[in-house]
């Protein structure tokens, strides 16, 4: 299967041991995107770098930036005006809350109903549009820096993410009715690759997936970064671990996420984006570590400076590579249909595995 | 061949640009081209930088419990500290244990089944090669307290070779193949030690420090 099926999101190719239509073994290979960012990142100073995690998980792109800004931003001891932290925290949870729209549109169409592919992509329009003016990306953004962002947000900022609160609080609900309540869709996710608790915790799954699995870890909640701790959100988690459980901790998110937009917007301050600008930055000897969630989980940022503009090492800990060494372990015993419901829930983005 | 036609093709065309260009004066004398305008470059002051509140248990509980049951460990370019003085390292100090290669595979499972400090999750393996020898990092992560724990054991250059962790965290089996992968490091009793994102002829180990390929890796002219 692959590494061009349209239900491996990627190419990934899965060689599969089958039985009629039951996968009696599954064995992934990686590698076909591998691009080498981390030894590119070797040769380059810090703020070159920045572009580079744009292209790990090109859906989570403005986290990506965010949490490799927060490495250097510890290092350095570099802080961040009321405004830019504002800014960062809006603007991550736009991505989470788009990425989570295609993800559902594609969750769908894995199963099926191209209908929600196009009901998804029409709402996540709306936010590329934003982030479009924002920064004139749609996908790799670059936005971010040490100290916040590299411009402010323009006037309409604002009243263009109040339309997004609107738009998704009527969204969710359509998607619900046309999709969750849906009893195929119901009888062909639930109980359907079930993870257990223990079983997530060993194989160091992160996100969604860890979450549907009964373990309430998020990273925005239990190791704040930002200023995640000022806002008013839960954690949903799951019982069952299964693919049902996956999928609604996703749709639970995206409400969630909306709920912080909420209240970002209310107290949106005036002040200075950012903080004072330097022309190129130079860490000191030592490791640092950093992490935030992304739309898929937990992305760990691991920078070992030897001094000097160039990092000795940079590691990325990325929580689709986890996420997906679970596949083995959970789909052997199931048909093939039911491993593409598999695959969909466990939403992995392939150019964050191979790096 | 082929590159003859297409240095006869841009000659071509800039000759047309040319004709272009006095074509135009010719047809507008009084023509002048705006200036381009730079604008004024925005001021910003240094921001203090405010410590998120960490949770979990501190540092100096968790190195008391550990050197109490492995007292050969030591911290990471911090030879002097205890766990009375780890507190001076800042609150945002994450442990980097060092032990040796004979009680790695140990400390591992040592931290994964003590209740006391909670850890469950491996965040990751892998390596970095300081010229002279390779170290493993391995980063361990409470979810239930939230403190994360480093850990690091030197491999010798000459035979690095070590001990698999993935029979105590499943998940360490890929993240061992790649760093077999990129760095060459071999993990004894390990269930699939295979190349993970290079093909399996790939010459040499990409992540060291002293890898070359002159056929496939560009220099940058500048």
């Amino acid at each position: 299967m692959g590494p061009q099926h349209p239900s491996t999101h990627g190419v990934l190719r899965l060689v599969l041991k089958l039985n009629g239509e039951s996968v009696l073994d599954v064995v992934p290979h990686l590698g076909y995107v591998h691009r080498g960012i981390e030894k590119m990142m070797e040769s380059q100073t810090y703020l070159q770098n920045i572009h580079l995690t744009d292209r790990l998980d090109y859906l989570s792109s403005h986290i990506n930036n965010l949490g490799y800004c927060l490495a250097i931003e510890q290092a350095l001891d570099i802080g961040v005006p009321e405004r830019g932290e504002y800014i960062r925290v809006m603007v991550s949870e736009l991505q989470r809350i788009q990425s989570h729209l295609l993800w559902w549109g594609v969750c769908g169409m894995d199963l099926g109903a191209i209908t929600t592919f196009l009901y998804g992509w029409k709402e996540r329009e709306i936010i590329t549009d934003i982030f479009e003016e924002l920064c004139g990306a749609r996908l790799t953004m670059n936005f971010f820096r040490p100290g916040g962002s590299f411009a402010d947000v323009p006037d309409t900022f604002i009243p263009r993410i109040q339309k997004v609160i609107e738009i998704m609080n009527v969204a969710l609900d359509e998607y619900n009715t046309l999709l969750t309540n849906n009893i195929i869709f119901q009888e062909r996710t639930r109980d359907i690759g079930i993870l257990s608790k223990e079983k997530a915790l060993s194989y160091g799954c992160t996100g969604p997936v860890l979450r549907a699995s009964g373990v309430s870890y998020d990273v925005r909640r239990n190791d704040p970064y930002s200023i995640y701790d000022r806002f008013d959100f839960d954690i949903p988690i799951g019982t069952v671990g299964c693919s049902f459980d996956r999928y609604w901790i996703r749709m639970e998110e995206m409400a969630q996420s909306v709920r912080i937009l909420e209240q970002a917007v209310k107290d949106f301050p005036g002040g200075p984006y950012r903080s004072k600008a330097q022309a190129a930055y130079s860490l000191p000897q030592g490791s640092y570590y950093s992490q935030v969630e992304t739309a898929r989980g937990l992305l760990g940022i691991y920078i070992i400076a030897e001094g000097g503009a160039k990092p000795y090492r940079i590691k990325f800990r990325s929580p689709s590579f986890s996420n997906l060494s679970v596949l083995r372990d959970i789909a052997v015993g199931h048909k093939i249909a039911d491993m593409v419901t598999i695959l969909a829930t466990l939403d992995f983005v392939v150019p964050e595995i191979d790096r | 061949m082929a590159k003859q036609e297409w240095t006869a093709e841009e000659i071509k065309k800039e000759n047309e640009q040319q004709l272009a260009r006095e074509r135009f004066k010719a047809e507008n004398p009084d023509y002048k081209p705006a200036k381009p305008q730079r604008l004024a470059k925005e001021k910003f002051a240094a921001v203090t930088r405010v410590e998120v509140r960490k949770n979990g248990l501190d540092n100096g509980s968790v190195l008391t419990v550990v050197q109490r049951a492995f007292p050969a460990v030591t911290l990471f370019r911090q030879p002097d500290i205890t766990p009375d003085t780890v507190a001076d390292l800042g609150p945002e100090y994450i442990l980097d244990l060092q032990i040796g290669q004979e009680q790695y595979t140990d400390l591992v499972r040592f931290l994964k089944e003590n209740k006391d400090l909670g850890i469950d999750l491996l965040l990751q393996v892998t390596a970095v090669d300081w010229q002279d020898h390779f170290d493993i990092l391995v980063h361990l992560l409470s979810t239930r307290y939230g403190h994360k724990v480093f850990l690091r054991c030197p491999v010798p250059r000459e035979r690095p070779e070590i001990h698999t962790i993935s029979d105590i965290f499943r998940g360490a089996e890929w993240h061992e193949r790649e760093v077999f992968d990129l760095f060459g490091i071999r993990f004894t009793d390990h269930p699939d030690m295979r190349r993970i994102f290079l093909q399996d002829d790939f010459p040499g180990y990409p992540l060291r420090k002293d890898f070359e390929d002159p056929e496939r890796v560009v220099k940058r002219p500048y």
